[in-house]
């Protein structure tokens, strides 16, 4: 399938390596090119006597050089795939060597294996649970005392209240293995209180807070979907190879967006998809610490023939990938025709899900407005949501639409859309 | 006040200054009879049991507000295209502009999306039309090609309104400095709507803003216009009128410069040489001429500013450095390199040379240039002579400064400071020799050194003047394997993918 450059330079690990896969993407740097359908490869002269072997696989986004570099993909790959976009011609050889179709065939048994997995000692697991529950237990009974005293104080008192008191509350949480309550009291902290609303957010984060732990203590009395949301919410953690024991759900999945977010430790990354006859929407994290390199099997605008796992919950929502067969250029999404029937479903949704926030939605028709310095998105029957953008993105959106009815693709968080990408002229671009 | 309004007012005042409120008359009886069998122990749980129940209520049960759509927004969608959007290959194309910031070459894309009926794909709009915000050039060419959706788009953005106005509308009401960008850019599109508008409106302009039109429009090319040139020597404005004196004089048929020569024609004299005048002829200068009218009337310096000359000699300098060159030839009936030959060999006359090459500039006179650079080719050029010469090399032909280029001379005259600069004055179309010789010309001044951030934006722009065969040549600006050399390499690397993308432009509308 074509790339653009914007779509292949987004896969480089920082902006360094931008610079130098564009250097990279040199004609008369590469000593042979050669491609396929499913792959790339080419040898180029570095600073060894030898020239590095680069070589891409397509199908399951993966490459390997024999460079001596530690960034992932290195800047020979990522020149390798802009030299591609911008001069396919220059690929004469058809037929992989050796050092290419070797390292095809490894990769391809690979994602055999991970698709059959090792089976998991129950024993060893039913011990760790029990463990972990009795410490939940104690940060559980704790943090609900934590709670009443801030409802009996009144939450006016909050933006007073310095650094220590969330930390030094989020660590008792870590202690007692509910990393996720520690977050819920870390994003408490995090809230702007200087923001208009901050009393809601506030409000309803602790609500959220109270929910997981009352769920927690009526746990034998909750359906097997709600158990599996208090324990995602308690930060439980689930192993990879727990989820690849699942079936998985096989689609075409869309990968509508990313959002990519930066704290001191590391970066989050959240991808958005949607499956093509599934419907099912599903969001993959990566978080990358310093120095780690990133993953790249996971491109916007296009969509993976592939097989996703679900962490169980009452709203499957957050997966990992659990084989990729191909990848494809991206087709229109489909979606919700007016926003009284996302609200319909958002309902259904919230009565499933007492967690959620953030919710993905293709909606199928609506036009984006500029009205009054606000831009909305507008359906057929007049309902509006408002957009949150930058400004590059809203003059994209409003140019892709011309004021006609598009398909937009985002998340929904406090009544407001923050867009991923928009299907205008038959192309997904991303926002 | 709704439940969720009551509920919060409660959670910030805190249980122990208000009770848990009652909001159940406001809900639906089904929902009162759910919160009736809430358990409570205490204040605190009680309000948080409350709030539980009401969260997922309240979220599951928002909608979305309506808008009266028509009246709010009158301007709601854009007039269906004609045309037809540029091909994929040059969308690809102005991509990779946009996205190396090689904004040089937009104008060549937009000229050849004009030339083929084409319309700009509306994903690039946004980012066009901002570059355009400050480029009344660029804004010219965009309106052409934005197409009916690039005008609706425009229509919603006040920093964007400009591309919707015609020309008559942005002189009438543009900023000063828009009008001055638009007089430049119909002085090279369309010459007689730049003089007519620049006219049309002269009596009302500030004396600023005459004297900045006045110095882009520059030269008169027709009857018409050394007419209204030489009514500006009655300007208001000192300075309107000097720079009108200055432009007259570069016109051989203006009045003024006839009327100046007439006056000063006895500057230089040639002198027979020897017994009987039949030894070789000298020039001189002569400084006894009365000059005191042509200082005063030109607002020149009547008292000497260098210690090197006296008034009567300083004076002389100035004029001779007015003088079409060319006239000297005539009068003298000597060649550019006879006449200039006794002001670099004598010392005397060695001090007039600034003064020559002034003049030579100012009129841009190809034969004197070259004539110059002759002298400076040959082995016993000095010091003064090297001095003076960059001013003149817009004014010589390609041929010569090839040579130049290629001669040891030219680190003295074209450095790592005024070289690039200089070669962008270099406005003839460059041939692949003349791309060569200019480009081993920069590699000498910058491979050591490198290209510095603030000079990256000029040397890309050479770009535009490489001829595009310069692109087989590559390997001959590259530095030997042994040195590193980096930042020429990268710069160089990024000047021949400039050119390379120039050269696919105008195919890339072909598709």
């Amino acid at each position: 399938m074509q790339w653009t450059e914007e779509q292949i330079l987004e896969l480089a690990p920082d902006a360094a390596s931008v610079k130098a896969g564009k250097k990279q993407a040199n004609l008369s740097k590469w000593l042979r090119l050669g491609a396929t359908e499913n792959s790339l490869w080419g040898e180029v002269q570095g600073s060894g006597s030898t020239p590095y072997q680069t070589r891409i696989d397509l199908r399951q986004i993966g490459y390997k050089c024999t460079c001596p570099s530690r960034k992932f993909p290195c800047k020979h790959a990522i020149g390798l795939l802009l030299l591609r976009a911008r001069s396919a011609d220059a690929f004469t050889e058809t037929t992989p060597p050796d050092w290419v179709a070797d390292w095809l065939n490894q990769r391809e048994k690979r994602e055999e294996r991970k698709a059959n997995p090792k089976p998991v000692d129950e024993k060893a697991r039913q011990k760790r649970v029990a463990s972990r529950m009795k410490k939940i237990e104690g940060g559980v009974e704790e943090l609900q005392l934590w709670l009443k005293d801030l409802v009996r104080d009144g939450l006016a008192t909050l933006p007073t209240r310095d650094r220590a008191f969330w930390q030094n509350t989020a660590a008792r949480m870590v202690d007692a293995q509910a990393p996720g309550l520690a977050n819920f009291v870390r994003r408490m902290g995090d809230i702007n209180y200087h923001a208009a609303g901050w009393e809601y957010t506030a409000w309803q984060t602790l609500t959220q807070m109270y929910l997981v732990t009352e769920g927690f203590k009526q746990w034998e009395s909750l359906d097997a979907g709600v158990q599996e949301d208090v324990k995602t919410a308690l930060g439980w953690p689930y192993a990879k190879d727990e989820l690849n024991q699942q079936a998985g759900v096989e689609d075409i999945w869309q990968i509508l967006g990313k959002q990519e977010f930066q704290d001191e430790r590391l970066t989050t990354i959240r991808y958005w998809l949607k499956g093509k006859t599934s419907e099912c929407y599903a969001l993959i994290l990566q978080f990358i610490a310093p120095g780690q390199p990133r993953d790249t099997s996971l491109m916007p605008a296009t969509q993976l023939e592939a097989t996703l796992a679900f962490y169980p919950s009452n709203y499957p929502l957050r997966a990992i990938v659990k084989e990729i067969r191909q990848t494809h250029p991206m087709s229109q999404p489909e979606g919700y025709a007016t926003l009284s029937e996302f609200e319909a479903g958002y309902a259904q949704v919230v009565s499933f899900d007492f967690q959620t926030n953030q919710l993905p939605v293709v909606l199928g028709t609506v036009t984006p407005r500029w009205i009054g310095e606000k831009l909305l998105l507008t359906d057929s029957t007049g309902k509006a949501v408002t957009v949150q953008v930058t400004e590059e993105g809203r003059w994209k959106m409003l140019a892709l639409s011309g004021g006609q009815p598009i398909t937009v693709a985002g998340i929904i968080e406090n009544r407001m859309l923050h867009p991923l990408g928009v299907w205008a002229f038959s192309e997904y671009h991303l926002l | 006040m709704n439940a969720i309004d009551e509920i919060l007012k409660s959670a910030l005042l805190g249980t122990d200054k208000v009770a848990v409120p009652s909001v159940t008359a406001s809900l639906p009886p089904a929902v009162q009879q759910e919160l009736s069998q809430l358990p409570s122990e205490d204040n605190e749980t009680s309000f948080l049991q409350l709030s539980a129940f009401m969260l997922s209520y309240y979220r599951a049960g928002q909608e979305f507000p309506v808008v009266d759509i028509d009246t709010a927004n009158q301007n709601n969608s854009s007039e269906t295209e004609d045309e037809k959007y540029a091909p994929n290959a040059a969308n690809r194309l102005l991509r990779a502009l946009i996205s190396e910031n090689r904004y040089s070459l937009l104008t060549t894309w937009l000229t050849h999306c004009a030339e083929k009926l084409y319309k700009i794909a509306p994903q690039y709009l946004p980012q066009l039309l901002k570059l355009g915000e400050e480029d009344v050039a660029l804004q010219r060419q965009l309106a052409g090609v934005m197409g009916e959706r690039g005008h609706w788009l425009a229509s919603l953005n006040d920093d964007w309104q400009v591309l919707r106005q015609s020309i008559q509308e942005i002189w009438e009401t543009g900023t000063s400095r828009q009008r001055k960008q638009l007089l430049k850019y119909l002085l090279d599109h369309d010459r007689a709507q730049a003089t007519e508008l620049m006219q049309g409106t002269w009596k009302e302009e500030n004396a600023t803003d005459r004297f900045d039109f006045l110095s882009v429009w520059s030269s008169p090319q027709s009857a018409e216009e050394l007419a209204f040139l030489e009514t500006l020597l009655q300007d208001k404005s000192k300075k309107v009128t000097a720079l009108a004196q200055q432009l007259l004089l570069r016109q051989s048929e203006s009045k003024l410069a006839q009327q100046f020569h007439q006056q000063c024609h006895q500057l230089l004299t040639l002198k027979k040489g020897g017994m009987l005048g039949i030894g070789s002829a000298k020039i001189e200068i002569n400084t006894d001429i009365n000059l005191t009218t042509q200082i005063k009337e030109l607002g020149l310096e009547p008292e000497s500013l260098d210690k090197a000359f006296t008034d009567q000699e300083y004076q002389a300098f100035q004029v001779l450095s007015l003088i079409q060159p060319k006239i000297w030839e005539e009068q003298l009936a000597l060649s550019p390199e006879k006449i200039l030959k006794p002001f670099i060999t004598d010392k005397s006359l060695q001090k007039y040379l600034p003064a020559w090459a002034a003049t030579v500039a100012f009129h841009r006179n190809s034969n004197w240039a070259n004539a110059w650079l002759d002298f400076v080719l040959a082995s016993s050029a000095t010091k003064v002579l090297l001095n003076n010469t960059s001013s003149l090399l817009p004014a010589a032909s390609p041929e010569v400064l090839v040579c130049l280029f290629s001669d040891k001379q030219a680190e003295a005259i074209l450095s790592t400071n005024n070289s690039i600069q200089l070669l962008e004055e270099l406005r003839f179309p460059w041939s692949l020799e003349f791309s060569k010789a200019a480009l081993h010309l920069l590699y000498r001044n910058f491979a050591d050194r490198g290209v510095y951030h603030y000079e990256t934006e000029a040397f890309m722009r050479l770009a535009e003047r490489m001829h595009i065969k310069i692109l087989a040549h590559q390997e001959e600006f590259l530095p030997p394997q042994n040195e590193k050399r980096d930042t020429w390499r990268t710069m160089l690397r990024d000047l021949f993918r400039t050119i390379e993308l120039k050269t696919k432009i105008p195919t890339s509308f072909d598709e």
